[in-house]
């Protein structure tokens, strides 16, 4: 969720030039409906067993670009889903005989060694994960154009990624304190390696108002934290209490509960770093600012898990019905030693639709609508700047374009 | 035929009015602040079809000016079309792509569940014997503590103090070894969990479990059960059955990368797969277990007796021994058909019998 709107959708958060009150949704000739593009491209990413994805990504991506429209000009969105099934090959030539020696020698190093080759790996595939990241972003913005003029990503990678990893391990030291610290140090050295044709971006915001949200937000997580150790540990030391029943419900809710809000906090944070790191971008002498109310950040949240939570519930029915049917009918009897074909052939079709619904709610409800909201409380300032920009020549060889994001999964759109 | 329009020179982002005419060989581009200029038909692309604003594009030799024309559909955009033969460019993707990947991503699945199903349980066949028993040895030390911890968490208690008990079990599995082909040393240890159950790990390691040795009710019955262990590691079931796991994964997990949930229709078939594959492997075991009886001088049909009492048994305990060792009549029968008549040796004495019983006590 973290990344949704500034690496997954690069248009809305980074590259957001539109002017809101020209309205940025454009009607149409097919309509400008989303949802029969996000059905039949999920459920073709099923058929071929997902290698219609690079398709699907492809054609998602050229609708959000055609629809996400600066002065009266759409983005143009020019990337081919044969360059992102190139990159995908690429990725596993790197990825397969990384996975397959790190297994093998944890296997075989005995206990001691075996831990510290499986967390050496974990490492080297934060750092990959971070190096797909910045290359996926520099693939997306290559391949975006804006009035015939293209935008363009410098910067190394791995500098990057060396970045991320220095960041999380002071987050991670300090407990999280410092995170804002390195949603900020990726950020700037994202935008400032953004350019659309001569024009480069820059990245300045001051760090006190989003610090002091985050230190009370920090401190309510802590707070829960603490108390659901305590709680544990009570419920640890004090067995008979919990088997008569009483403990649980205090321990049970403060776990809970520690889990339960850092998660409905988030969106309280995420939204004032969306208008902090809206405000502190520039593109040339192109500015932005973002009117993101939080309000309405946490209402697309709480629609998307009510339609999401509805249509879990009424999939979960027709299963039963069927499940029900199906024993009735005897075709599906439970013995000992083995499961039924039926019984895990309905397992299947559950799990298939199950991921057909939250990845179709998601997008359609979820994404889109954070694209929206973004968009539509974004203004921009002296875009007239933008006419003094010089197309620059780019250099878009990178053919193995978003491979190692691809490998690992969070391609996005 | 005219039309207005918007044009992009792609040096700078300012859009310019322009007036388009279509001419005999191409379209004739009036834009503000500029002579007027042919785009060759040829050499104009569009991006994308069905959309409110129509983007041409004009290549030259392949590749991309960078000009473009916008415009909205309508009858001058229909003419256009019509007059432009090479409309998909170089950057544009062609449906007859699209069809191709689905009709070979379909065509996979099919050879994929044919290399599941036949390729890579014959594959796991014919290599296990091919992997040094050594190699064998060492996998099996790095999953034995983890094995050991999963079954008793944590404390797990060895029955292996020195006495009657163990020397009952050591005699039990001589008599056994020394009328049977291995591919290297057993090891059979007896762990202090009520559970009943018998396995191997690769590396010849036999994990016998108390539970079952109360359970039996003779030293033949304990016997047989360890024969057909010996079945497993004899045809290094272990081995093969992570070659048989390992190149399922690989095919699921990283060669396809399980990014659709359509993994899942493997993980499932793999499932069904390992009903049948460990039946025959059982099987097998069940054969060997017999063939090692015999020449032991042992009662053959104490494993089925043994297997046939502990499936009609109430309870949840029995479970345990037939999640791994599914019991079906075919299997008794088959146990009782193959069984060669013969006088008996007792594996055990009674009073060794008795001390094996109270191994974990001593």
């Amino acid at each position: 969720m973290s990344e949704t709107l500034s690496e997954a959708n690069p248009v809305v958060a980074l590259d957001a030039t539109y002017r809101a009150d020209e309205g940025m949704i454009v009607p149409s000739a097919t309509g400008n409906d989303l949802s029969p593009l996000v059905w039949r491209g999920l459920i073709l990413t099923i058929v071929s067993m997902g290698f219609y994805r690079f398709w699907y990504r492809t054609d998602l991506r050229r609708w959000y670009w055609r629809n996400t429209i600066i002065g009266d000009q759409g983005l143009e969105y020019r990337g081919t889903a044969r360059e992102l099934l190139i990159g995908f090959l690429f990725a596993l030539a790197v990825v397969l005989p990384l996975y397959f020696s790190g297994s093998l020698i944890a296997l075989f190093a005995g206990e001691a060694l075996g831990n510290s080759v499986t967390a050496l790996s974990g490492l080297v595939f934060a750092v990959l994960v971070q190096y797909g990241a910045y290359r996926s972003r520099r693939y997306r913005l290559t391949r975006t154009f804006w009035r015939g003029v293209r935008f363009d990503q410098t910067g190394s990678a791995w500098r990057y990624a060396a970045l991320s990893i220095f960041w999380l391990a002071a987050s991670v030291l300090t407990f999280g304190l410092l995170f804002p610290f390195l949603r900020r140090a990726l950020e700037r050295y994202r935008i400032a390696n953004t350019w659309f044709g001569s024009a480069q971006g820059s990245f300045v915001i001051p760090m006190r108002p989003l610090m002091t949200r985050w230190l009370l937000i920090w401190l309510v997580c802590m707070l829960g934290l603490g108390a659901a150790l305590i709680a544990f540990g009570m419920m640890s030391f004090d067995m008979e209490a919990f088997e008569s029943g009483q403990a649980p419900f205090v321990g049970l809710g403060a776990v809970l509960a520690a889990l339960v809000v850092p998660f409905m906090l988030w969106p309280l944070y995420r939204a004032a770093e969306f208008r902090a790191f809206t405000n502190g971008t520039a593109i040339g002498d192109v500015r932005f600012v973002s009117n993101l109310r939080t309000s309405s950040y946490y209402g697309i949240f709480f629609r998307f898990a009510a339609v999401f939570l509805i249509l879990f519930i009424l999939w979960g029915m027709v299963l039963a019905t069927i499940g029900y049917a199906l024993i009735s009918a005897g075709l599906m009897s439970f013995t000992v030693s083995y499961l039924p074909v039926a019984f895990i052939g309905l397992l299947m079709v559950g799990y298939l639709g199950t991921f057909l619904l939250f990845g179709g709610i998601k997008e359609i409800v979820l994404n889109q609508r954070f694209w929206r909201l973004a968009a539509q409380t974004l203004t921009i300032v002296n875009l007239e700047a933008a006419d003094s920009v010089l197309a620059q020549s780019v250099n878009d060889e990178a053919a193995t374009g978003e491979g190692l994001a691809d490998a690992f999964d969070f391609g996005g759109v | 035929m005219e039309t207005t329009a918007v044009y992009f020179d792609g040096l700078r982002p300012v859009p310019r009015a322009a007036t388009l005419s279509l001419a005999s060989d191409g379209l004739m581009v009036a834009a503000e602040g500029a002579s007027p200029f042919l785009w060759l038909y040829e050499s104009i692309r569009l991006a994308e079809d069905n959309v409110a604003t129509l983007r041409f594009h004009r290549e030259q030799s392949g590749a991309h000016t960078g000009e473009q024309l916008e415009l909205p559909p309508g009858d001058f955009a229909q003419a256009l079309k019509a007059r432009c033969k090479a409309l998909g460019g170089s950057h544009i993707e062609r449906q007859s792509l699209r069809r191709k990947v689905l009709f070979w991503s379909s065509a996979a699945i099919v050879s994929l569940f044919l290399i599941v199903f036949y390729g890579v349980p014959a594959l796991a066949t014919r290599l296990a014997p091919l992997v040094p028993w050594r190699t064998e040895v060492a996998l099996g030390r790095a999953v034995e503590g983890e094995v050991l911890r999963s079954l008793t968490g944590g404390s797990t208690k060895l029955c292996e103090a020195p006495g009657a008990g163990k020397d009952a079990l050591a005699k039990m599995v001589s008599t056994l070894t020394t009328h049977a082909t291995l591919p290297g040393g057993v090891t059979v240890r007896v762990v202090d969990t009520g559970m009943q159950n018998a396995f191997a790990i690769p590396g010849g390691t036999i994990f016998l479990l108390r539970g079952l040795i109360e359970k039996a009710d003779s030293a033949d019955e304990v016997a047989g059960v360890l024969a057909h262990e010996l079945g497993h590691v004899a045809n290094r079931d272990s081995m093969r059955g992570i070659i048989h796991a390992g190149g399922i994964s690989f095919l699921v997990g990283t060669l396809l990368g399980d990014f659709t949930g359509a993994g899942a229709i493997v993980i499932a078939s793999r499932f069904l797969l390992g009903n049948r594959y460990s039946r025959e492997n059982e099987a097998q075991a069940d054969v060997f277990a017999i063939e090692t009886m015999a020449k032991a001088g042992g009662d053959v049909k104490a494993l089925g007796r043994f297997l046939q009492r502990v499936a009609k048994m109430p309870g949840e305990r029995q479970i345990e021994l037939l999640l791994s060792h599914p019991v079906t009549d075919d299997r008794v029968a088959e146990i009782e058909r193959l069984a060669p008549r013969g006088p008996l040796r007792p594996i055990l004495s009674p009073a060794e019998w008795q001390a094996m019983k109270t191994i974990c006590k001593s």
